[in-house]
């Protein structure tokens, strides 16, 4: 049988129909031995066509090809140097439009084997190109004339890219996509003609029967260029120490590091280091720690994520922020010498430091050394439908009808052909590639310049862009770091700055936040808003329903409020408070006691599979990556049958097994390691120890990094109950960011909606040169504000302090009028005198009453101006009308547990979960002036009151008060606005 | 009756879209539905029946935002011959009544009935009755007012929508308008909203009780003309030509022939900011720009802007003058005078504040013109040019 | 469509007896004889005294097919005491009561005079006095053209209460025309349009005016306009003086095509 080259996979993206997997497993199926899939002008695909020719037991030649005005040019593979040759030519071709590529291979194809089958093409390269082959395909014999001319050999060639007669439609769609055109106005150069669909194997050794030798060379093809010794080791460069070497660097440091740690070393930790460097050096990873360490040590401050928190070399490194022995913390967990995968240390920068540290990375390691990860985007089911349909030359209107059709009825109801047509190739579309973008923290760094080892494209942000995502990368040997974004850290470090301003040091080297019992205590009532991680109404309500907030639980807690495992947490919660519980089975007893029996981390997956079904550590680490990608299909039920019979054998029960798997199968998207649970419940410790010991500090600085799970109303709420004085923003005080003043916390003016920057800018410029402002003559002569500015300054009553007991209005007026005074021109300004406002009709001041010297529009004003008020709840804004509601307030629940009660309801943040039927229920979030509080909209309700959920204006909420274990929600039976005015 | 007494009808008939859906389909009637054109970027409503506007849906909202709001939300496309059609019912009923109207689209339309007193009786008559003509033949409830001019009849309709009727008798403007809800006043934008708002200002009245001097502080030279409408001052006429036919035209005669770019276009941007003004004024917007120099020696030469969107803004205005200028400016001679019309006009479709009231956006804007400039001409041909704008 | 229903303010005139009422008719039977002549009958009395229950009770009875509409005390429009309104409302509420038990209440006029401003303390009192009658179908009559801007429809329409539509002489200062559906009722009244009379005169001469057969035609389109948007419009005339009320009511009711009066159905 033959070996087949030249055809295109859906990486061939927006043009190829077949995934490589599909096109391997029909051509394997005919016995095809051997296979280069060459997608046009890219390396996509090239891990998914490694994976696919290992599991068919199938050769892989890697080939590209490359497209030029003239034709293209089928680019095979023959030497580690060939690879290189052709990943350095597609990253020019992506910068260069013109470049010219025959010319580029005509003076360099040195360890390619080139074949087209364009006459000029053959033309141009004869002679200089010493593997060269004119291509014939199945439907195409043209350069045969060319070949004789110049003496060149001949290859059979595919040169195409259906796998079926019937997918020339979905090509089409593909097209008229790629060029925006509907598929009626494609032109033939758009697309393929109809006929390009690989050969069966019958037929195509029919096809060539008369050319023989051009079969014979495909063959010659495949033996030259199989089996290039290509990703066989890890990718990381040598890091460079003077008259020494890496692993000494590394010992080094680490001791160093861990002697600031702990102090003293004892044997146990000195025990623990040599292990862990002995792995580490036997598998070559020093340089990598080096480079994480110089990394790391750019950044104000950091959080280890992922199981690279569970080495104690990370934490002397002060990588990771977990003491592994002290938590129980296993290295194995982050690497063996039995795995070859790379190690995976993921860190958490603060969000407004990442940007520089990956400029920093470039700069220090060369921008062509650095390369960030892709993301591969597919088509999901709406935008296939959505793109299929328009290209169809479907109007926008019909297709959003018809999306809600499918939505509400499915395709069943479907009775309309063209729809059909459409539904039926959406359908095939659907996880096709459509294009990369960047990963959002991946980054690879490389001894020789990146694009010797793969193609490299610029990405939107300007970075240099790898054409593979995660799973690629990390299969091609290329050791990836993640950089990632967290606000958390930046509230950290400036509610430090903000302490050590009013010259209060926090030590961190001696700072135990887990060891504090009032930060326990609080975890433990469920007073987490603003603490990292933990603030969700769902985390708050399980810290009350448990009543713990030590260390261990926060841990457990953090990993096992996953989506899908609510009815788990249920019981989990019973088995805490001394509910009885008996292990899953006798073997699972010791793994699973610290977590009461329950599944909670990833790594409890496979230790169950291990335990209870006799897995390798190497499948069960498959299993849990199968489970936690959603992959599904047939590589998981494969591992189900595996797990079944495994289980049967150690003779489990058939209902303990089916129990096991589902609780196994919760594990699916997301969820957490121990070490990773651990490690980012050290930085809720931290951010909880300064909520509770420094509590204006913190809320500044949560206010300041904007990114809570909460608006900023609902944190300015919580530092009220908190028993802060809030105050601003203020021309005198206020700085750009929130800062506290002890326990005043002052609003900054980032608070202020529409206020430019540079007039920020200039209000703390004249303050720190020009000192504070006295009067508003004076700020408006000093500042030169522009009219918009001023309206949003007055609004939000920054000038309040200086002009005391004048109404805003009347502040905008004087500032506007002001400058024109100063100005003196033609003495018109001496009409306004400073102390007159304007001479308006008498009634114009409406006597509304004043509460707290304010009118109402004031404060209407000041609302839309900060989102907030500054010295009351919203909910004042709605006084007159409230003071007819009868009504409980929200601190007073707990006295109404069982009763039906009437509550008033400002909302906070909500969240929508589906029901086993499918039908939306809300978890919705409100306060009062007093209290926050929960409720529950079941499905019925939902649909009845969603609609009032989305104005930013009060509610009266109606329902029962719960007590679920500990912790009070509202069920609701009714809302409504409060009418009337 | 008097001869001196408030005759401009104004018609309007709110939500026109969605009301020409309802009277074609009366099964709508009941129904929350908003009519809204196709295109995937950023939908727009462009009119919500009553139903949907009880719902709290408002024209100019995003269509994802109604969706969530009222998912049960039908959508409609917009079915321009059927308003079409509406309009000319409109346009045949009120011309029994006037030969004197001013038929702008979107189910606005404006009458002069003075002199039809004899025929028809008093002019609130009139308007009851062609209001009572509408309902019954084409089952459109519109809100209509009587008054003395167009500005006033304008926003008595605005007092009383979505339906009703109403008469602001003469002399009696100021004191209608003054407890007005600021928002009814044409040519109050967000942002000129957003200053009144935060100064006080809530009532109409207070804007009119301003004098020159006190208005031009708060919003700038160009406050007076906001600060006039305030008080009910309008001199517009109804005007029957077609909307599209219609222009708005300004010319400038320098004293002396000009040949510096700079103080062309200083004049031009105040020409431009005049025509805007008076354009908004009337809630107009343009899509073409005409610009016609006449040069020293007798000559003339034309240049000509097309926008594909409506221009409404200043910013939008000027800078297809400016084009459009540069476009007619071919010849080494001075010029003697120019002008400006602003054609192919168009109903506004947000309310756009009247002017810009003077901030750093319009100065950055102007120094980046100027910078253009520059680099077209050279440095020097421009100087100082901002400070000649400074109000 | 709306159901139409024209009446007079007030029937109690013994200057009707002979243009109205029969001669001889006496005070007692003005009602009977008015109950022939229309359906509804806005009542003014309740202004000077303060209504009883009882009494109009009683006048339900004497004339069970008339719908009265029922002027509000001047305790509450016009000599606001704030120590004192609640009880008067109470008082009132109490009065009216059984007629809207009955099924006879058209609506409660509120009718305000020109001395009652458009400013903050009087919104809130009008807004706690419909709060306090906020049973009864309501219309509200300003005097003062500051009311008529869109907050007061707003606030009207908010809480279903109607604006009276007047009829009136066309005087600097004095409300604009506008007929505004702000409730499914709608309420018109036709003070006749007496220019020269309408200051410093008694009431007498104030409403001393008869409608051309031009002006009903006129306001029969108003009236048709307000049935549009309504489900009930009540129609009351008060230029009383002499009867002439009854003849425009008759006229307008003609040009309506209103059918006969009979026991109206409810």
């Amino acid at each position: 049988m033959y070996s087949r080259i030249g055809i295109r996979s859906s990486y061939s993206l927006l043009w190829g129909v077949a995934s490589p997997k599909s096109i391997l497993e029909r051509l394997s199926s005919q016995g095809c031995p051997a296979i280069a899939i060459t997608d046009r002008d890219n390396l996509y695909g090239l891990h998914a066509c490694r994976e696919a020719a290992q599991e068919f037991g199938m050769k892989l030649v890697i080939g590209v090809e490359l497209t030029t005005p003239e034709g293209s040019i089928f680019t095979f593979v023959r030497t580690v140097g060939g690879y290189s040759r052709i990943c350095r030519l597609l990253s020019q071709k992506g910068i260069r439009q013109n470049l010219d590529i025959a010319e580029e291979l005509a003076n360099d194809a040195e360890g390619l084997v080139l074949a087209t089958k364009s006459p000029r093409l053959l033309g141009k390269l004869a002679g200089k190109v010493p593997d060269l082959y004119a291509a014939i395909t199945p439907r195409w014999l043209g350069s045969i004339p060319t070949a004789r001319k110049l003496g060149i050999p001949l290859v059979a060639i595919d040169d195409a890219s259906l796998l079926l007669p019937g997918d020339h439609d979905l090509h089409v769609v593909l097209r008229a996509i790629a060029c925006g055109k509907t598929t009626g106005t494609l032109t033939a150069d758009d697309r393929e003609p109809p006929d390009q669909t690989i050969e069966d194997m019958d037929r195509y050794a029919k096809i060539f029967e008369s050319w023989p030798q051009a079969l014979e060379n495909t063959g010659r093809i495949i033996s030259a260029c199989a089996d290039v010794p290509l990703f066989q080791s890890l990718v990381f460069p040598e890091y460079p120490v003077a008259d020494s070497t890496a692993e000494v660097e590394l010992r080094n440091r680490v001791l160093k590091g861990a002697e600031k740690r702990y102090g003293e070393i004892s044997d146990a930790i000195l025990g623990r280091i040599a292990y862990e460097l002995d792995i580490i050096n036997r598998k070559g990873f020093a340089s990598y720690f080096l480079v994480m360490d110089d990394i790391v040590a750019m950044a104000s401050r950091t959080c280890g994520r992922g199981s690279g928190a569970a080495s104690i070399v990370s934490y002397a490194l002060g990588i990771t922020n977990v003491d592994p022995i002290a938590y129980n913390l296993y290295f194995e967990r982050f690497l063996t010498m039995a795995r070859t995968d790379p190690p995976d240390i993921d860190v958490d920068f603060a969000w407004d430091e990442r940007d520089d540290i990956l400029h920093a990375v470039l700069e220090r390691f060369g921008k062509d050394h650095c390369a960030r990860v892709a993301n591969h985007n597919r088509f999901r089911a709406r935008s296939a439908i959505r793109e299929t349909a328009k290209a169809y030359g479907v109007p926008d209107s019909d297709i959003t009808l018809m999306e809600r059709q499918l939505f509400d009825s499915g395709l069943s109801g479907i009775t309309d052909p063209l729809w059909q047509t459409i539904c039926s190739v959406a359908a095939r579309i659907e996880g096709l590639p459509r294009g990369i973008s960047m990963h959002c923290g991946g980054m690879v760094i490389t001894p020789k310049p990146v694009s010797y080892y793969v193609p490299i494209e610029s990405s939107v942000e300007g970075y240099p862009l790898l054409a593979w995502e995660k799973e690629g990368t990390e299969a091609a040997g290329l050791v990836k770091i993640d950089l990632l974004g967290n606000r958390s850290l930046a509230v950290i470090r400036d509610a430090l700055q903000n302490l050590r301003e009013q010259g209060i040091h926090v030590d961190e080297q001696t700072w135990h936040p887990a060891e504090d019992l009032k930060t326990v205590e609080a975890l433990a009532r469920g007073d987490s808003m603003g603490v990292f991680y933990i603030e969700s109404p769902a985390m708050r309500q399980l810290q009350r329903k448990t009543g713990r907030g030590d260390f261990p639980h926060i841990v457990i807690h953090s990993s096992i409020i996953r989506p899908a495992a609510n009815k788990f947490i249920n019981e989990y919660v019973r088995r805490l408070k001394g509910g009885s519980w008996e292990p899953l089975h006798p073997s699972l007893a010791r793994i699973l006691d610290e977590t009461y029996g329950i599944l909670c981390y990833q790594e409890d997956v496979s230790k169950t599979a291990v335990a209870l079904a006799g897995f390798s550590e190497a499948e069960a680490d498959t299993l849990r990556k199968v489970i936690a990608k959603k992959a599904g299909g047939e590589k998981l039920a494969r591992y189900e049958r595996q797990f079944f019979e495994g289980c049967r054998q150690r003779g489990v029960q058939e209902s303990t097994i089916t129990a096991i798997w589902e609780m196994m199968l919760s594990f699916d998207g997301y969820s957490f390691c121990k070490p990773h649970s651990a490690s980012y419940a050290m930085v809720s410790f931290q951010s909880a120890y300064l909520r509770v010991h420094h509590p204006g500090a913190f809320m500044a600085a949560v206010l300041s990094n904007q990114g809570g799970y909460y608006r900023a109303q609902a944190y300015i709420s919580e530092a009220r109950r908190m028993g802060l004085h809030i105050c601003g923003p203020d021309i005198n005080r206020s700085r750009k960011q929130y800062h506290a003043e002890g326990s005043t916390m002052v609003v900054g003016f980032m608070a202020i909606a529409n206020l430019c920057t540079t007039a920020i800018g200039s209000i703390l410029r004249e303050r720190s040169t020009g000192g504070a402002f006295t009067s508003l003559e004076e700020a408006s002569s000093r500042l030169s504000l522009q009219r918009d500015d001023l309206v949003s300054l007055v609004a939000a009553g920054v000038f309040d302090s200086i002009a005391v007991g004048m109404a805003r209005s009347e502040q905008l007026q004087r500032l506007l009028i002001t400058p024109r005074r100063n100005q003196g021109k033609n003495g018109q300004g001496e009409l306004f005198v400073a102390e007159t406002p304007f001479p308006i009709r008498a009634d114009r001041k409406l006597p509304v009453p004043r509460p707290m010297g304010k009118t109402e529009a004031e404060l209407h004003r000041e609302f839309e101006a900060l989102g907030f008020l500054r010295e009351h709840h919203p909910l004042l804004l709605w006084a007159r009308r409230i003071a007819r509601v009868r009504r409980i307030r929200a601190v007073e629940m707990p006295a109404h547990v069982g009763d039906k009660v009437f509550l008033l309801g400002w909302p906070i943040t909500r969240k929508t979960v589906w029901t086993k039927q499918g039908l939306p229920m809300d978890f919705v979030s409100f306060e009062d002036e007093t209290a926050l509080y929960e409720t529950v909209l079941f499905p019925k309700i939902h649909e009845r009151y969603r609609k009032l959920l989305y104005g930013q204006r009060p509610l009266v909420v109606s329902g029962t008060v719960h007590d679920d274990q500990g912790a009070l929600h509202v069920q609701v039976e009714s809302m409504r606005v409060i009418e009337g005015s | 009756m008097t001869g001196d007494q408030a005759s401009i009808i104004h018609v309007n008939v709110t939500n026109f879209a969605a009301s020409v859906a309802t009277s074609r389909d009366p099964s709508l009637a009941d129904k929350a539905f908003a009519i809204a054109r196709e295109g995937s970027a950023r939908r727009i409503v462009i009119a919500p029946s009553r139903r949907a506007m009880e719902e709290g849906i408002h024209a100019g909202m995003p269509v994802a935002t109604a969706l969530r709001m009222v998912p049960t939300l039908s959508l409609i496309s917009p079915d321009a011959s059927a308003c079409a059609k509406a309009e000319s019912a409109m346009f045949e009923i009120a011309s029994r009544y006037s030969p004197t109207i001013q038929h702008d689209s979107g189910g606005h339309m404006y009458l002069d009935v003075a002199g039809t007193t004899r025929l028809f009786g008093p002019p609130v008559d009139c308007a009851v009755r062609i209001r009572n003509e509408i309902h019954n033949l084409l089952g459109m409830e519109p809100a209509v007012a009587v008054a003395s001019n167009k500005l006033v009849a304008k926003i008595g309709t605005r007092a009383i929508r979505p339906s009703g009727i109403t008469q602001v008798r003469e002399g009696d403007e100021e004191l209608f308008l003054a407890r007005q809800d600021m928002a009814l006043l044409p040519g109050v934008g967000p942002t000129i909203g957003r200053l009144l708002a935060v100064a006080g200002f809530s009532d109409i009245g207070q804007l009119a009780s301003l004098d020159d001097m006190q208005v031009e502080a708060l919003l700038g030279k160009r406050g007076l003309a906001l600060r006039n409408a305030a008080r009910g001052w309008d001199t517009s006429v109804v005007d029957p030509t077609h909307l599209g036919a219609r222009t708005i035209h300004k010319r400038v005669d320098f004293s002396e022939p000009a040949g510096e770019l700079e103080a062309l276009r200083a004049a031009m941007i105040s020409a431009a900011e005049d025509a805007g003004l008076d354009m908004r004024k009337e809630l107009l917007a343009c899509t073409a720009v005409h610009i016609t120099l006449f040069w020293a020696d007798g000559a003339t030469s034309e240049g000509k802007q097309l926008s594909s969107h409506p221009l409404v803004l200043d910013a939008e205005v000027l800078e297809a003058s400016w084009k459009a200028m540069q476009q007619a400016m071919r010849r080494r001679v001075r010029i003697r005078a120019f002008t400006l019309s602003l054609q192919r006009l168009l109903p506004a479709k947000r309310e756009p504040d009247l002017f810009t009231p003077p901030g750093p956006t319009r100065e950055e804007r102007l120094q980046s013109a100027v910078d253009a400039t520059r680099l077209r001409f050279g440095p020097a041909t421009l100087t100082h040019a901002a400070a000649v704008f400074r109000v | 469509m709306a159901r139409i229903l024209i009446g007079t303010s007030g029937y109690s005139y013994t200057e009707w007896v002979g243009p109205v009422y029969p001669e001889g008719t006496k005070a007692g039977e003005y009602l009977d004889r008015y109950g022939t002549l229309f359906p509804t009958v806005e009542l003014n009395f309740s202004y000077y005294r303060m209504p009883e229950a009882e009494q109009l009770l009683a006048m339900h009875c004497q004339s069970e097919s008339l719908l009265f509409s029922i002027k509000a005390h001047e305790s509450l429009t016009h000599t606001i005491d704030t120590a004192v309104w609640r009880n008067a409302a109470a008082t009132f509420r109490s009065a009216v009561s059984p007629l809207q038990e009955k099924g006879v209440l058209g609506a409660v006029l509120l009718q305000f005079p020109y001395s009652f401003h458009y400013d903050p303390d009087r919104r809130r009192y009008l807004d706690a006095l419909v709060r306090s009658l906020g049973n009864f179908p309501l219309a509200v009559e300003f005097r003062n053209g500051q009311w008529y801007n869109n907050r007061t429809l707003e606030a009207l329409r908010e809480r279903k209460v109607s604006l009276v539509s007047l009829d009136m002489p066309e005087l600097q200062s004095s409300p604009p025309m506008m007929d505004v559906a702000t409730s499914p009722l709608a309420y018109i009244r036709l003070h006749g349009r007496n220019k020269e009379t309408w200051w410093g005169s008694d009431s007498a001469a104030r409403y001393d005016y008869l409608y051309s057969e031009k002006e009903l035609a006129a306001i029969a389109e108003r009236v048709r306009g307000m049935a549009v948007a309504a489900q009930l419009v009540l129609v009351y005339f008060n230029n009383h003086r002499r009867g002439q009320a009854v003849r425009n009511a008759m006229a307008l009711q003609k040009l309506l095509a209103l059918g006969e009066v009979g026991p109206h159905d409810r």
